[in-house]
């Protein structure tokens, strides 16, 4: 009988052995260590970047507004549509795809008549096992003002000075963490260097701290926020100068090709080199104003 | 006796993988249609095992392995629609009704009856699909449709001009006898 039961059993075993290998192989091919992908909707978030990138061979056509102030105090009324009929910042821009990795864009604004050109490259991916727990980001632009500004061609106007007045960089890293599928948070220390800067005790080379985030409420639509914290002297103490620290809430709609971006912010330019150091309106003066920016995505 | 008959006992696995085909990078593409906007999508990952002494056959694609024209197409599909972190793969479990003789090479249409899952959600399925056997090697396609409700992947109305509700699924899988690599 023993002899019997042990070979009885030895079939038991050859049974699951048999289970598990045919689950395998209905499982090969597949990699178990992926990318974490879309951990913002679009290339922003608010007012700052996002770890994202334009896809391959894919054109980004970006226009962003601001308005004018909302409340009273900051000039904000019913003549002037509570901002509505003030622009106080437009950008229109064209950011394409090279890679996957690397993002190329040239934009114009309206603050200062700045030119922009752009390069983002996603450094690091985040993977879906925390073997990579973050994505890392990074941003650089230069611009050129090509308004005419008697503070700008102050001096002896040789060539030289004129142009290199008008330049200004910025550099920034984005590192971004998909918490879940819903909730995602930015950090982006950030660097800018103005040729020129109109107040003669303010800073050529400023440091600022960028933090945002957003929460996904249905699949196409999310909460987006954004705050810039300036490491300066001269905007850390009680505002004596007037600059305040920038910060945006809204919310962000995606449809197939487009994604749209509402908010209030008090940041009135677009641009990094300008909101960052130069926002001079307040949320507590009523100095927030109603904002978009809209995406949309052309495969070419 | 006994010794006789617990010998004989041991044929049955043996003959059981025998008659074992797997096939893995099968190609599985779906395509929906509307006068807006086509969507294609193609996976070279299909994975299948074909049991000849029970006629069970099971297919397993993983969603993240289909390709789209558009990266944002992808994006979409997997973020939003099938929600792929979720629920990573397609399965289907399922039975061949025919009796399927490979001695000789023939191209003959089949039906099949069993269970699909995409998207967490189970379905009965009846489907026909053709299969080839030539030179010893199984080959079988088949086409089916997919009704996305039935799966609750539920389109925004936003892009509901955009995707059809009834997907056309295509696959092809090439079998190969499944050969034991070490014995246990």
């Amino acid at each position: 009988m023993k002899p019997f039961l042990i070979i009885l059993l030895l079939f038991a075993q050859t049974a699951f052995a048999q289970d598990d290998i045919l689950s395998s192989l209905l499982d090969s091919g597949v990699v178990q260590r992926e990318k974490v992908s879309a951990t913002f909707k679009t290339t922003r978030i608010i007012n700052i970047q996002s770890n994202e990138t334009v896809h391959k061979r894919t054109l980004d056509f970006r226009v962003a507004h601001r308005f004018g102030a909302i409340g009273e105090k900051s000039g904000g009324n019913a003549h002037n549509m509570y901002g509505l009929y003030n622009a106080s910042d437009i950008r229109i821009a064209f950011e394409y795809g090279i890679t996957d990795r690397l993002t190329a864009g040239i934009a114009r604004y309206k603050v200062n008549e700045n030119y922009e050109g752009l390069l983002k490259y996603r450094l690091l991916h985040q993977t879906n096992d925390n073997h990579i727990p973050v994505a890392i980001t990074l941003f650089g632009n230069m611009t050129y003002s090509a308004e005419e500004n008697a503070l700008l061609d102050f001096d002896n106007p040789s060539l030289s000075t004129e142009y290199i007045r008008r330049i200004s960089y910025f550099a920034q890293a984005v590192i971004a963490r998909k918490f879940s599928p819903r909730f995602s948070v930015a950090l982006a220390p950030s660097f800018i260097h103005r040729n020129f800067v109109e107040n003669f005790q303010d800073e050529n080379n400023l440091f600022a701290m960028g933090i945002g985030g957003r929460l996904k409420i249905t699949r196409s639509m999310a909460v987006i926020a954004d705050y810039v914290y300036n490491f300066s002297s001269m905007r850390e103490i009680d505002n004596i100068y007037g600059y305040y620290n920038p910060l945006g809430l809204g919310v962000e709609f995606e449809t197939g090709g487009h994604v749209f971006s509402i908010m209030f912010t008090n940041a009135e330019a677009v641009l990094e080199n300008d909101f960052i150091p130069d926002t001079r309106s307040s949320w507590e003066d009523g100095g927030m104003r109603f904002s978009f920016n809209i995406s949309r995505n052309f495969r070419l | 006796m006994r010794i006789i008959f617990a010998l004989f006992l041991f044929l049955f696995p043996v003959v059981g993988f025998g008659q074992v085909y797997v096939a893995t990078g099968g190609e599985c593409s779906f395509h929906s249609s509307t006068p807006v906007e086509d969507i294609d999508a193609v996976s070279e990952s299909m994975n299948s095992v074909l049991n000849l002494a029970n006629n069970e056959i099971q297919f397993k694609v993983a969603l993240t392995t289909f390709r789209f024209e558009k990266a944002l197409m992808r994006e979409h599909f997997n973020e939003k629609y099938v929600e792929s972190d979720k629920f990573p793969y397609a399965f289907y479990k399922g039975v061949i009704n025919e009796k399927i003789d490979i001695s000789r090479d023939t191209v003959i249409d089949l039906s099949s009856e069993g269970t699909f899952n995409v998207h967490g959600v189970d379905k009965i399925y009846k489907e026909k699909g053709r299969l080839t056997i030539k030179n010893g090697g199984i080959t079988i396609d088949a086409a089916f449709k997919v009704a996305l409700k039935d799966h609750n992947i539920t389109i925004p109305k936003i892009v509901m001009a955009n995707i059809s509700e009834v997907i056309d699924v295509h696959f092809t899988c090439s079998y190969q006898p499944y050969k034991k690599k070490q014995s246990k």
